[in-house]
């Protein structure tokens, strides 16, 4: 029994060491979903934030692995996007949040927090949260299948500013 | 005929022009810069004239050691009034935002009211009943207006004495002469006299939480520029307070260990510290102007801060919102190689159940990424010592030492509570799952605990386990969850997942079948429904979770997936895709095994 | 011929690496106080800021220099210390803990 539970273990721990795929294909795949992630920031999230005046204060952008750095199994595309305060009403920002993703195809999902939206769109989740004192806007990815040495390289390259044109 | 009148719309309410997180990064700032004067002021100070020395004053006054000391406390004195200066500015600047957001709310509602009242007069004939209605409800909104301009210039007054308050403060200490005046004021805290107080109560979180609030927010701020790592890591101090500790300390510590490798003296351990600071300082930086959107302070709190432990691995609890203040915690552990350097990872997946959370209530939702145990690391096929290393996961030993941490850590957490006692959640993921197992049988004080992707939890059912509602998410197609079955190979105890243990199970997909995939499944119940669950959880929206039949075992329709079935058929399902280090070895060892006599579903 | 203080082994070689430490921290303090952000003060209040700023930034530089020639005094020569003359060694004894404030100075 006990020398199973050894190489059970031993078993789970090869079979969590990541694959090995071509690294060239995973930089393809990885460097496409974060140009859709940044093409929907320069688009729908431009839709739906430019109508409500409120101040662009920062952006940032960067990878992290879907599993932790020794067993990464790949990477997700992350999105953080800060705006500054506001006296209009949350609903008719978030009002106007669904009607910009639902205009871009967006699956638009309301959730029990009023002050909170969601949509969903190949395999991406954009998320508006507004706030009186400060809104926030996310794009996160679905995990993209890469090797361990690919996603930690990506995660490793930190934190990139975008910018509000 | 009849005259109404109505006020006029009220001009929105201005715009601060300071903001309290960035009052908030300067305060950080300066403190950083405190702990590192405050370390070499207390070396010099320990070299110098000893206290309560009655020799010559001259004798003093040449021993260039002592005069160096006394030097030094004139800076330390001056960023003492600054820090707490810029401390009292901050949280004058959150509760003016506070205000500011009540008075635009109440604006906002008179303006749409007089509105409406003009659009009801203008479209309806002014009879005398109506013209007495109106002019009670004008009469009302004039009364309205004229308390909301009042209180506008009255904000406005307080704004301004806010800044007044913090340039006169500053301009107080601006010059070398009044910071050595205070250096000399006799209400000057002695942060000696507050550590050993500190001392006596450390361990009892408590007595620490008590004694705390008796202090002023000077002597708060001596005593956590004093000794920022001991402030920043105790139990029952606010956190808030030990998050700017835990800051200073992070920053304090880049500088001066980046100075050292610079002179080439970076120990081994030295350098461990100052790679698990950069980490912490990449996430906080990042999240630099992420902001509560109701309260518009800081977001992300830092409420554990140990670089230097667990053999270099360091230890670490960051919270995305603020545990004292909200209505619903949770606190989740991570399992197989974490360590400081995954932070990244693992913050996002915290992020991402604080918005889940958050999405799922009114109320206001605190998510706790905690890791200050020595949680099993090391590149399980990269060298024999790590396979060793690694190895250890199938031994309780960490999980007993980390539950114990974590129950002070969870104690701690009670104790700096502010109003009404918060709904907690435990969650342990993987190996994070049997440390909180063993924390719970030690009576972690939690309403909810999750057990997800667990390899085995130290009781046989959750009614042994804790008094708490425990959860469980367990994907079919995760070896890991698989490990804890009766008569399975794990030896970190039960799976929670079986119906006989008496948890309740909620959906998490079962995942891909493929052993490409083994590691996808067991390192993605932050996503998705399972996302969803844990959010609802965590809110204590029960109605919301989404139910799993619980692993049954031994009944009519057969069994569920034990391990050695699931290895060899997600190995064959696998074969011809891209496939994981070391699998195909693996998975013929355990065909071969069978082959010599386990029968399905059975370990011997 | 040098000028030596006579203390234990090893005193005057920890004294010139605890002043080097205090040098290495004082001058990380000054350089973070001085590059600390003024973003998202006000206008009277980053003039307050930056006055403190100034005025503590370059105090603490001058500390930082001064400890970096308090260990600077403390000159090795093949392994062992010496002072040019007495005086010197009589400053850098200063420079040592209050217990040597005494330790005999004298010619090697």
């Amino acid at each position: 029994m006990r020398g199973w539970a050894v190489a059970a273990g031993m078993a789970l721990a090869a079979s969590l060491s990541g694959c090995s795929d071509d690294p060239a294909t995973d930089q393809k795949d990885v460097d496409a979903v974060e140009a859709r992630a940044l093409a929907a920031v320069d688009g729908v999230v431009h839709d739906a934030m430019d109508g409500t005046g409120l101040e662009f204060v920062s952006g940032r952008h960067r990878f992290v692995t879907c599993g932790d750095g020794l067993a990464a199994g790949g990477v997700i595309h992350r999105v953080s996007l800060n705006f500054g305060p506001s006296d209009e009403p949350v609903e008719d920002m978030v009002d106007a949040a669904a009607s910009a993703m639902e205009a871009d195809g967006w699956t638009v999902k309301r959730v029990e927090n009023p002050a909170i939206v969601e949509g969903a769109k190949d395999g991406d989740d954009l998320r508006f949260q507004f706030g009186p004192a400060g809104t926030q806007v996310s794009i996160g990815s679905s995990c993209v299948d890469t090797s361990n040495d690919v996603a930690n390289d990506y995660q490793d390259k930190g934190y990139t500013d975008l910018t509000w044109k | 005929m009849a005259t109404i009148e109505l006020p006029r719309t009220i001009d929105p309410v201005p715009t601060l022009d300071s903001t309290a997180v960035r009052a908030a990064t300067f305060a950080t700032n300066l403190r950083a810069v405190e702990v590192q004067v405050k370390d070499v002021q207390a070396w010099a100070e320990s070299q110098g004239v000893p206290e309560g020395w009655q020799g010559d004053a001259r004798d003093a006054a040449d021993h260039g050691t002592t005069r160096f000391a006394r030097r030094v406390d004139v800076s330390e004195a001056a960023l003492e009034q600054a820090i707490t200066a810029t401390d009292r500015f901050e949280d004058r600047l959150v509760r003016l935002g506070a205000r500011r957001i009540a008075l635009a709310n109440r604006r906002t509602t008179l303006n749409d009211d007089v509105e409406t009242l003009r659009a009801e007069i203008e479209g309806n004939e002014a009879v005398e009943a109506n013209v007495t209605a109106w002019e009670r409800r004008a009469s009302a909104l004039r009364a309205g207006a004229t308390d909301l301009v009042d209180d506008i210039t009255a904000w406005n007054g307080d704004a301004d004495d806010a800044e007044d308050e913090f340039i006169r403060s500053l301009q107080g200490v601006d010059e070398i002469a009044e910071g050595q005046r205070a250096g000399q004021d006799p209400d000057r805290p002695d942060p000696d006299a507050l550590g050993r107080a500190f001392d006596r109560r450390v361990g009892d979180p408590v007595a620490l939480a008590a004694w705390w609030r008796t202090l002023s927010r000077a002597q708060k701020q001596a005593l956590l520029t004093e000794r920022p790592h001991e402030i920043g890591n105790a139990d029952g101090i606010p956190v808030r307070d030990r998050d700017e500790a835990n800051r200073a300390a992070v920053y304090s510590d880049i500088d001066r260990l980046t100075r050292q490798e610079a002179d080439g003296e970076l120990t081994d351990d030295e350098r461990a510290i100052l790679d698990n600071a950069k980490v912490i300082r990449e996430e906080l930086n990042g999240r630099m102007d992420d902001v509560d959107p109701l309260s518009g302070e800081h977001l992300v709190h830092v409420i554990v801060y140990k670089p230097g432990e667990h053999g270099g691995d360091g230890g670490v609890a960051i919270s995305f919102g603020d545990p004292d203040r909200a209505d619903h915690v949770s606190v989740n552990v991570p399992g197989l190689t974490s360590e400081t350097s995954s932070l990244p990872g693992n913050l996002a997946r915290t992020e991402d159940l604080h918005g889940s959370a958050s999405g799922q209530t009114d109320g206001t939702v605190a998510s706790v990424f905690w890791l200050d145990y020595d949680a099993p690391s090391g590149n399980p096929v990269g060298s024999v010592d790590d396979l060793l290393d690694f190895g250890s996961v199938v031994g309780p030993g960490a999980a007993d030492r980390g539950g114990e941490r974590f129950s002070d850590f969870i104690d701690g957490l009670r104790a700096s509570d502010e109003g009404e006692r918060a709904h907690l959640t435990a969650i342990g993921h993987s190996y994070g799952s049997t440390t909180v197992g063993h924390a719970l049988q030690d009576g972690l004080p939690v309403d909810d605990a999750i057990l997800i992707g667990s390899p085995g939890v130290p009781e046989h059912t959750a009614a042994a386990l804790t008094d708490a509602d425990v959860w469980v998410g367990a994907k079919d197609n995760d070896p890991v969850s698989l490990l804890g079955a009766d008569d399975g190979p794990g030896t970190l105890g039960g799976d929670p997942a079986q119906e006989s243990f008496g948890a309740t199970r909620f959906e998490t997909g079962d995942g891909s079948s493929r052993i490409q995939d083994a590691l996808g499944n067991h390192t993605s119940y932050f996503t998705g429904d399972s996302l969803h669950n844990l959010g609802a959880i965590v809110v204590n929206q029960d109605d919301n979770v989404t139910h799993d039949e619980e692993r049954e075992r031994w009944t009519d329709e057969g069994h569920y997936q034990t391990l050695p079935e699931y290895l060899v058929e997600s190995t064959i399902k696998g074969a011809g895709g891209p496939i994981v280090d070391g699998v195909e070895e693996w998975g013929r060892d355990f065909i071969d095994s069978l082959s010599r006599g386990f029968g399905p579903g059975r370990f011997l | 011929m040098g000028v030596t203080i006579d203390v234990p082994p090893g005193v005057l070689a920890a004294a010139k690496a605890a002043w080097d430490d205090a040098a290495d921290g004082l001058d990380g303090a000054w350089r973070r106080l001085g590059k600390a952000s003024t973003a998202g003060f006000a206008p009277a209040v980053v003039t307050a800021v930056e006055a403190f700023q100034t005025t503590w930034t370059d105090e603490l530089k001058r500390r930082a220099e001064a400890a970096q020639a308090n260990s600077d005094a403390f000159v090795e020569v093949s392994g062992d210390f010496e002072f040019t003359d007495a005086a010197a060694a009589e400053q850098a004894r200063a420079l040592l803990g209050w217990a040597h404030r005494a330790a005999p100075i004298g010619e090697r």
